[in-house]
């Protein structure tokens, strides 16, 4: 981990958290910047919602093997645990026995993860979700990286709670509302686009995100452009990507 | 937790129903939301081809006026949560801000009685269906439990809903609401594939793949999931 990638990580963050604020993209950039920043292998957020169960609002990839490994933790898990407990949860071993949640680590296992990390995002009293860190290497990350890694989760948490989705007067709830509507808006047009360009679902994504990028837009107003028919195929799949971090 | 809350209002509906000898629906949960959530009134708009949305229901006057009052200036708290598609909570109608906010609306609602209102869009990512509108004629805010509750009544009555549009293709009876949120990823994604499958609105989509898991008695997910992996494809004119 070095000082200066993680200055520029805060920079970047708190740039995004302007007045036209994209909370999808904002968790996909902190997804990102976690795998570069921490040097873990993936990473991932989620928030509950009001029905209890926690969604994922942002991964550092689309790899299906790891979307499960979220999905699997919607009502139980490390992840639901943190979330419950407010405190982080450290699995530093996929292989040891007994585990706790051993479907979870089966799959960990099958997809190539050796540990996991599940930090606490809170402000005050409020816990909204987890930041979820996983690594293909066994064993706890040191000290220094996880202080970062839980500043890293609070940065996320505050952008997400001060954001001005609509007006100051909307609450919580609207906030939470937004990033979860979103995030459905996001799947059904990568469903829409899959279909049509006969391609699975990460390529689907990384399809909008490239475009999101390069034509400056958000990610959820691309995906509503797309489900609504308004951005044009052909022009959307030729995008190339502006973005270096993409690569 | 949020699991135990659905059980509880699910169960609270359910006696409800029993007790007045009626099957729920959407227009009593809309009744049952006035002693669940501690508010003077419910009411229900939904949106329809012309895109300016029409009252389906109303528990009481005040709400029926609310909503002519919506349709009619075309301003006001259920446009604004329509159109954001996230919640729109008015503690307060009565004071310097909403008026500027909303300066048709503000002064007819409280001359209509109302005080405060809380709206909560039906919606699933691009499928909006309109809004549960809930008044008092008292102001003060909702507690978190009762906004909680309310997220998870309009998801429920977005579910029977989608039940009686789900009707319109089965023979067979639909089964009872679950009130299973629809939230998978795979959900969203096949309901997004389907709607090119068949050439239909997303809000069809989700119809055909509900209507298709009834028929067959399969959950919808896992009639989701085949249709994400490409195990299972729905024609336009095919049986369900």
């Amino acid at each position: 981990m070095s000082m200066e990638n993680l200055a520029e990580t805060f920079v970047e963050l708190a740039d995004t958290l302007v007045a036209d604020f994209d909370p999808v993209e904002f968790m996909h950039l902190l997804a990102d910047n976690c795998v570069t920043t921490l040097e873990v292998d993936a990473a991932g957020i989620l928030l509950v919602d009001h029905h209890g169960e926690l969604q994922v609002v942002g991964a550092s990839s689309d790899r299906a093997r790891l979307l499960e490994l979220f999905e699997l933790q919607h009502r139980q898990g490390p992840c639901m645990e943190c979330y419950l407990t407010s405190a982080p949860v450290t699995i530093a071993s996929f292989t040891e026995s007994p585990q706790r949640w051993p479907e979870f680590a089966s799959m960990a296992r099958a997809a190539g993860f050796g540990a996991l990390h599940a930090l606490p995002m809170r402000l005050r009293e409020q816990t909204i979700g987890a930041l979820n860190l996983f690594t293909v290497g066994e064993g706890s990350l040191p000290e220094p990286t996880l202080r970062v890694a839980q500043a890293m989760a609070d940065v996320a948490t505050i952008g997400l709670l001060q954001a001005q989705v609509i007006s100051h007067r909307d609450l919580l709830a609207g906030q939470l509302q937004h990033a979860l509507q979103s995030r459905v808006l996001i799947e059904q047009a990568k469903g829409v686009l899959a279909e049509r360009m006969r391609s699975d679902m990460s390529q689907a994504f990384e399809t909008l995100r490239r475009y999101s990028r390069s034509h400056n837009k958000h990610l959820s107003a691309v995906a509503e452009g797309v489900i609504a028919g308004t951005i044009d195929m052909t022009e959307l799949v030729a995008t190339k990507d502006t973005d270096p971090r993409a690569r | 937790m949020s699991g135990e809350r659905l059980a509880k209002l699910l169960a609270y509906l359910a006696e409800d129903a029993a007790a007045r000898g009626i099957t729920t629906s959407s227009e009593a949960v809309c009744d049952a939301c006035i002693r669940l959530i501690g508010v003077s009134g419910a009411q229900l708009t939904l949106m329809n081809g012309t895109g300016r949305g029409e009252s389906r229901y109303s528990t009481n006057e005040i709400g029926t006026q609310l909503e002519n009052l919506r349709f009619t200036l075309g301003e006001g708290p259920c446009e604004d949560a329509v159109r954001s598609g996230v919640p729109v909570l008015v503690a307060q109608l009565d004071s310097w801000e909403n008026d500027q906010r909303w300066p048709l609306y503000v002064p007819a609602a409280i001359a209509a009685g109302a005080r405060a209102v809380f709206v909560f869009p039906l919606r699933s990512g691009a499928i909006r269906i309109g809004a549960l509108v809930l008044h008092r004629t008292s102001p003060g805010p909702l507690s978190p439990e009762q906004v909680q509750d309310a997220h998870v009544v309009a998801d429920l009555i977005m579910s029977l809903l989608l039940d009686e549009l789900t009707r319109l293709h089965l023979d067979s009876e639909v089964p009872p609401a679950d009130g299973m949120p629809l939230s998978r990823a795979e959900v969203h994604q096949a309901t997004g594939m389907l709607s090119v499958q068949l050439g239909v609105s997303m809000d069809e989509a989700l119809v055909r793949l509900r209507a298709h898991a009834f028929a067959h008695d399969r959950s919808v997910i896992d009639v989701a999931r085949d249709i994400v992996s490409r195990r299972l494809r729905l024609s336009p004119e095919g049986p369900v």
